[in-house]
C-alpha cells in the first residue's frame, strides 16, 4: 500500500472521528451539573492542547536526530518543521476555544493568568521556530539552527503543563491527568472526552504527514530548479569558452580586447 | 446552547479544515510541478523523407 494511500484511510479516519465528536459533544452528551452547555467546549480544547503538546514533543525528538551527527538525515530536519506547523496551529486554537470558553465562565476574554500566559509564550516560542527558518541560510545550518532553537523551545511544555500546579491559577487543575483513578468526570462525558483525544490525534497524524511530504517535494523542487540553473550556467560558459576560442584563433591573438567583448556579447 | 459552544466548535472545524485544505493544494501543486517531462516529448518532430 503507498504511503498516499495510508495517509488518505488516516486522514478520512480523523474526518470521521471529528463528525463523531462534534455530534457526541453537541448533541448526546447531556449538560454539566455546574456549567451546564459550556461545558461542551471542554471536549475539543484539553484534546486540542494536547495535541500542541505532542506535536512539540515530535518535533523536539526529530530535532535531536538531526542534531546528533549518527542519525543526522534530511527527513528529521523535514518532520521537525512539520510537526511544527501543526503544533502552532492547534496552539492557537487551544488559545482561541480557551478565550471562548474563559469569557461567560470567568466574565473576561483574557487574563495574565501563569496557564494562558505559558500557553502564549508557547505559540510566540513556536512561531520564532517557523520565522527563523524562512531566513535565507544553507540546509543545513538552517537544520542545526532550528533543531537547537525547537528544544530550547521545548522547555516551556512542562511549564505550560505544571502552571497550575506551580502557581495559583485561574485555569482549573488537572481533570483529565488523573482519569481512571480519582476522575471527576465520568460515564458518556469521559468517552466523549477520549473520543476527542483520539480523533484529534489521528488528525494531527494525518496534518503532519501531509505537511512532511510538502516539505519533502518544496525541496525537491528547489534542489531540480537549482540544477537546471547550473545546467544554463554551464551551457552559456561553454558558449563563452566557445566565442573566446574563436577569437584567439582568428588571428588578433587577443590584442583588440573590445572586439573580444563583442563577440561573448 | 449559548452561542460560545456553537463560536468554539465552529473555529475548530474552519481552522483546521482551511488548513488541511491548504496543505492538499499545496501538496498537489508541488506535485504537478515535479512531474518530469519526457525526453522524447521534447524533441521536435522530425521531418519525414
Amino acid at each position: 500500500m503507498s504511503t498516499r494511500v495510508v495517509r488518505r484511510i488516516i486522514g478520512l479516519t480523523g474526518l470521521l472521528l471529528v463528525v463523531a465528536t462534534v455530534v457526541m459533544g453537541l448533541f448526546v452528551t447531556p449538560p454539566d451539573a455546574v456549567q451546564g452547555n459550556l461545558a461542551r467546549l471542554l471536549y475539543v480544547h484539553p484534546p486540542i492542547a494536547w495535541v500542541a503538546y505532542l506535536a512539540y514533543g515530535v518535533t523536539s525528538v526529530a530535532s535531536a536526530l538531526y542534531l546528533w551527527r549518527p542519525t543526522r538525515a534530511r527527513r528529521w530536519d523535514q518532520l521537525a518543521v512539520a510537526s511544527a506547523e501543526v503544533g502552532v496551529v492547534f496552539t492557537g486554537l487551544t488559545l482561541i476555544t480557551g478565550s471562548i470558553w474563559g469569557r461567560p465562565a470567568w466574565g473576561v476574554w483574557w487574563t495574565w493568568d501563569a496557564r494562558l500566559t505559558t500557553t502564549a509564550i508557547l505559540f510566540v516560542l513556536y512561531l520564532g521556530y517557523l520565522a527563523l527558518r524562512r531566513i535565507p541560510m544553507s540546509r543545513e545550518t538552517r537544520g542545526k539552527r532550528s533543531a537547537i532553537a525547537a528544544l530550547i523551545a521545548f522547555v516551556d511544555v512542562p511549564i505550560v503543563h505544571e502552571s497550575v500546579v506551580w502557581w495559583r491559577t485561574l485555569h482549573q487543575g488537572a481533570t483529565v491527568a488523573t482519569l481512571g483513578t480519582s476522575s471527576k468526570i465520568h460515564g458518556i462525558m469521559a468517552w466523549t472526552l477520549l473520543l476527542g483525544f483520539i480523533a484529534f490525534t489521528v488528525v494531527y497524524l494525518w496534518m503532519t504527514m501531509l505537511r512532511f511530504q510538502v516539505e519533502r517535494m518544496a525541496e525537491q523542487l528547489e534542489d531540480q530548479e537549482f540544477s537546471n540553473w547550473e545546467l544554463e550556467r554551464a551551457k552559456e560558459g561553454e558558449i563563452r569558452s566557445e566565442a573566446i576560442g574563436e577569437l584567439l584563433n582568428d588571428g588578433t591573438n587577443g590584442r583588440d580586447n573590445t572586439l573580444i567583448e563583442d563577440k561573448v556579447r | 446552547m449559548n452561542g460560545y459552544v456553537e463560536a468554539g466548535y465552529g473555529v475548530v472545524i474552519v481552522a483546521l479544515g482551511a488548513y488541511g485544505a491548504w496543505l492538499a493544494a499545496r501538496g498537489s501543486r508541488l506535485r504537478r510541478a515535479l512531474v518530469p517531462i519526457p525526453v522524447d516529448q521534447e524533441r521536435p518532430e522530425q521531418p519525414k523523407d
